[in-house]
């Protein structure tokens, strides 16, 4: 009997110090995930502010970098900021991709994991059913997504590009549904 | 009259509870061990990331106000760099293919580095420069390593007029003279353990490895610096050989990777 109490002690002393185990996990990986995130939106903004295009004539489309595979100057993808669309929204999955300093000529640390952008999708409504699959379920097996608001803020006449906000919410896992998700919130501007 | 003997414990009983409540304090104590060892690590792991995280900000606030210019060939010219005879500004620029263009001390093997002319906010001009180089450093153990880090290089408002005023006297292409001073032993730590660095600018010319370096608005491609950083965290750095610092298992294994771009907030100079 005295055993059996002793044992049970033991048992709850145990299991309290097993419980600050995933407490200490969870608080690297949740450090991890915000910085990532906040770089996520950093380069996101860097891309926006970015209003260059052939020509240099046109300031209706951003060009935002979406790739894993292939050289980083050659995987841009349009994402519109139309003059007469009040709404844009770009969605974005990030999967982890190893570096590869052969396909990607001057990048360091060839091996290394890093997060890139691979899918993207383009609605312009902020409706979640409008999103794509992968963002509403997390189907496809990525590490991230993001979703990017574009609205415009100010316009002076419908021809001259306006000044436009732009809000960054990147979530994670993004292999699981959209509810479920940890979202990290970031807002920035451009013009 | 009872029994004294049925009202008390065997020295079995007690031996044998001893036994088992010893057994399992030892093996709390080697659980704890392990979680405490853990613990650490993942303290560690998130210093890791907020060193990261602080010096990305730093460093996406430099480029963002460095100087840039059109190429010197196409439909724009740039009219100042054509009046200063060889010797365009703006970067020192190494990728780690060629020769160097510039002499960085104790610089680790291969490493790119970026070294340019920034803006500040009340107009002031400052160099300023990110390498990566090996330097002898002592943790909080009394442990003294040489590991690589990632390096701010950055000079003043007065020393950087003299510095461009001495370029330009000297008449020659040469970074050692627009960047002096670079050392690693007295430059800033802007972060520890760093297993990889690389400037990439998207959009890029062919000549990328010397002073006539140049962020060209080729078509569909823009002015952006895409940059990576990858972190050992301080537990894995104490146990690397200088020889394993870049291998490969190594990186995948233990280095914590980080991305991000960003534009310099003027446009380049017409």
């Amino acid at each position: 009997m005295e055993v059996v109490l002793a044992l049970g002690v033991a048992a709850v002393a145990f299991t309290a110090i097993m419980g600050l185990f995933p407490l200490g996990l969870d608080m690297s990986r949740e450090t991890h995930e915000e910085t990532q995130a906040a770089l996520i939106a950093q380069s996101i903004l860097g891309d926006m502010r970015d209003d260059y295009q052939a020509g240099g004539t046109s300031q209706t489309n951003r060009r935002i970098l979406v790739t894993n595979t292939i050289n980083l100057a050659n995987a841009m993808t349009n994402f519109a900021v139309g003059i007469n669309t009040p709404i844009n929204v770009l969605y974005l999955g990030f999967t982890n991709h190893t570096i590869n300093a052969t396909a990607n000529p001057g990048e360091s640390a060839a091996g290394a994991l890093v997060l890139r952008p691979a899918m993207s999708a383009q609605t312009t409504s902020t409706n979640l059913a409008s999103a794509p699959i992968w963002f509403q379920n997390g189907s496809n097996g990525l590490a991230a997504v993001a979703r990017v608001i574009a609205t415009s803020t100010f316009r002076l006449v419908d021809t001259i590009p306006q000044i436009s906000s732009l809000d960054i919410m990147v979530e994670t896992p993004g292999n699981i549904p959209a509810t479920n998700r940890t979202q990290y919130g970031f807002r920035g501007g451009f013009r | 009259m009872k029994s004294r003997g049925s009202a008390s414990f065997t020295l079995i009983e007690l031996m044998a509870a001893t036994a088992v409540l010893s057994s399992v304090l030892l093996l709390m104590v080697g659980m704890q061990d392990q979680m405490s060892r853990a613990w650490n690590n993942a303290n560690r792991r998130t210093e890791t990331g907020r060193e990261a995280r602080a010096a990305l900000r730093m460093m996406a606030t430099d480029l963002a106000t460095l100087k840039t210019r059109r190429p010197t060939s196409g439909p724009v010219v740039n009219l100042v760099a054509a009046n200063v005879t060889n010797g365009p500004i703006p970067f020192a620029y190494y990728r780690g293919v060629g020769t160097a263009p510039l002499n960085i001390p104790s610089r680790l093997s291969g490493s790119m580095f970026l070294f340019g002319v920034a803006t500040r906010a009340n107009g002031d001009l400052n160099l300023v420069g990110y390498y990566v180089a090996r330097r002898a450093t002592t943790n909080l153990n009394g442990l003294v390593l040489t590991n690589a880090h990632l390096f701010r290089y950055r000079r003043d408002a007065g020393s950087t007029a003299l510095a461009l005023s001495n370029y330009f006297a000297a008449g020659t292409n040469s970074a050692n003279v627009l960047f002096p001073g670079i050392d690693p032993a007295s430059d800033e730590i802007l972060a520890y353990n760093v297993a990889g660095f690389s400037v990439l600018a998207l959009g890029q010319g062919a000549n990328s490895n010397g002073l006539n370096f140049t962020l060209p608005e080729a078509p569909n491609q823009g002015s952006r610096f895409h940059v990576t950083l990858h972190l050992y965290p301080e537990e894995i750095s104490q146990r690397l050989r200088a020889a394993d610092w870049s291998n490969t298992t190594n990186l995948i294994k233990f280095s914590r990777s980080y991305e991000f771009r960003v534009r310099p907030l003027a446009r380049p100079v017409e």
